[in-house]
């Protein structure tokens, strides 16, 4: 029963290992969504009835910086990523046999 | 020249190698744009996800908002009956402290007029927050401006006093929804609109002071809007004044050029002291809306026409054509020519007035920056603070005020 599982877990995390840098920003950035959360509401951020706590002001402003990479920069790498895994195997496939085309093609001249 | 054998063979490979780099860069390129393309349409997915359902006037997140901002209020009463609030001397606070409680009237006021099945529930809780806003602390900003003058204790005088307006509209809207409201303070509230309506139809340019000095065409906008939904609520005829209003708004408040009106004028010449702004043009076309939809129309095809989009995120110019700066105050910081508060204040406009599309582009903006979620008791942006999602409840539920 056990044995399935930990394959299964163990190609997931195989699956996963490209993209270990994604998925810790993806996880800093809900920790630190969280955490602002909380800190923004004790501290009344921006409320002008209490004073603006500077703490909380930058961690907004790295909340935001986090936010951006993960609303911009996680698709477009991931989706490059993939993409490139899809084609650098039929490109390497393709890119041999042409290599081996030319290499033969050389060959049969240079014997004539 | 001749070539051997060797050399075709190495120029064979050349050519091999050149051809393989060029497939290469090739789909490194494709599967960037690949990239590019996901991103294009992934961020804007994921901060617009809600707009459709604002616009629908979904309950969950128009309730989930109230729910948050009922929660602010009730903890504000909670420290405000803990320690004896201490006047707010600050300018800008004080006004922030004002808008809040206001805005949050507003939105529930709103409410209670899209869902009359709400009204029970929440037109209590907007007269409380109404009232909040009137309270001595809330003006004693004011009051310090006016060197000492209170405004509810210089009624009969010329000074216009107008940053009250804010609080008058909130009760206005207030007694629209609560049949329960105070008659005391009814009482109060019509003889501020009395004198407001005295002191605007007195003003050949339509203005009257908000400080010594200093007059504010959206913050008159305020003051007629709390004077139209006076009218509404009580029956009594202010036509006369709110005709001669949007007659001055018409001809010596907006720009003709841009279609702003002007952030500041002066209320006895109607010279201009600042910009026509964005910022004061989409609150004060929030505001034209409780007293007539085409002046409100009129200031929000100007907001539109000075809209920037880019990748499906949308945001309001602040400085009319041929004027520059870096925002104040009332704006927020200015980049790239936009602020933070048109765009936050066009929302409104675009949502009472159907400019659907303008309403998905400003509200993607709204929450990449506004940081929205579901953590606490309903739905908040997190970067917000009370005030921002005050502001944004009032907004985001805009369209029942509007005049009929």
């Amino acid at each position: 029963m056990t044995a399935p599982v930990t394959t299964s877990a163990r190609r997931l995390a195989q699956l996963a290992r490209p993209f270990r840098a994604l998925l810790l920003l993806w996880l800093v950035y809900e920790c630190s969504k969280l955490a602002f959360f909380y800190l923004s509401r004790r501290h009344g951020l921006l409320q002008g009835v209490s004073v603006v706590n500077l703490g909380t002001l930058l961690f907004g402003v790295w909340l935001l910086l986090l936010r951006f990479a993960v609303l911009f920069y996680l698709p477009l790498t991931v989706v490059y990523r993939v993409a490139r895994r899809a084609t650098a195997g039929a490109h390497g496939r393709h890119e041999a046999s042409t290599r081996g085309r030319a290499l033969d093609q050389a060959a049969r001249r240079r014997r004539s | 020249m001749r070539c051997t054998p060797v050399r075709t063979q190495k120029s064979g490979v050349a050519l091999v190698w050149m051809r393989a780099t060029y497939q290469r860069l090739t789909l490194r390129l494709l599967c960037l744009l690949l990239g590019l393309l996901a991103a294009r349409l992934f961020a804007p997915w994921a901060c617009g996800r809600d707009a459709q359902a604002w616009l629908d006037g979904d309950a969950a997140l128009q309730n989930g908002l109230a729910a948050e901002l009922i929660a602010f209020e009730a903890r504000d009463d909670a420290e405000r009956a803990r320690a004896r609030p201490a006047a707010i001397g600050d300018r800008f606070s004080g006004e922030w402290a004002l808008v809040t409680h206001q805005m949050t009237a507003l939105g529930l006021a709103q409410l209670c007029l899209a869902h009359p099945e709400l009204r029970a529930r929440y037109a209590p809780l907007a007269t409380q927050a109404a009232l909040k806003s009137m309270l001595p602390e809330m003006r004693d900003f004011g009051s310090r401006a006016w060197h000492g003058e209170d405004a509810l204790h210089s009624l009969a005088g010329s000074h216009g006093h107008a940053y009250l307006a804010y609080a008058a509209l909130a009760v206005s809207m207030a007694r629209l929804v609560d049949p329960a409201f105070p008659a005391q303070r009814a009482a109060s509230h019509d003889a501020l609109i009395a004198a407001y309506e005295r002191r605007l139809l007195a003003s050949d340019t339509g203005l009257i002071e908000t400080y010594p000095n200093e007059a504010y065409p959206t913050d008159v906008a305020a003051v007629a809007a709390a004077i139209a939904v006076h009218g509404r609520a009580t029956g009594v005829n202010h036509a006369r004044v709110l005709g001669h209003w949007l007659e001055r708004v018409r001809t010596r408040q907006i720009d003709a050029k841009s279609g702003f009106v002007f952030q500041r004028m002066s209320a006895t010449s109607g010279h201009p002291h600042d910009a026509p702004r964005g910022s004061g043009t989409g609150l004060a076309a929030y505001y034209a809306g409780f007293v007539d939809r085409g002046l409100a129309e009129q200031l929000a095809q100007a907001l539109f026409r000075h809209e920037m989009t880019f990748g499906g995120f949308g945001a309001i110019g602040e400085y009319a054509e041929g004027h520059v700066g870096l925002g104040d105050i009332d704006s927020g910081p200015v980049l790239f020519g936009v602020s933070v508060s048109a765009t936050g204040f066009a929302l409104a406009p675009a949502r009472a007035l159907g400019h659907h599309a303008s309403f998905e582009h400003l509200y993607r903006t709204t929450a990449l920056f506004g940081l929205p979620t579901t953590l606490g008791k309903g739905f908040w942006f997190s970067s917000g603070g009370p005030i921002g999602n005050a502001l944004l409840f009032a907004f985001l539920t805009s369209g029942p005020e509007l005049a009929p």
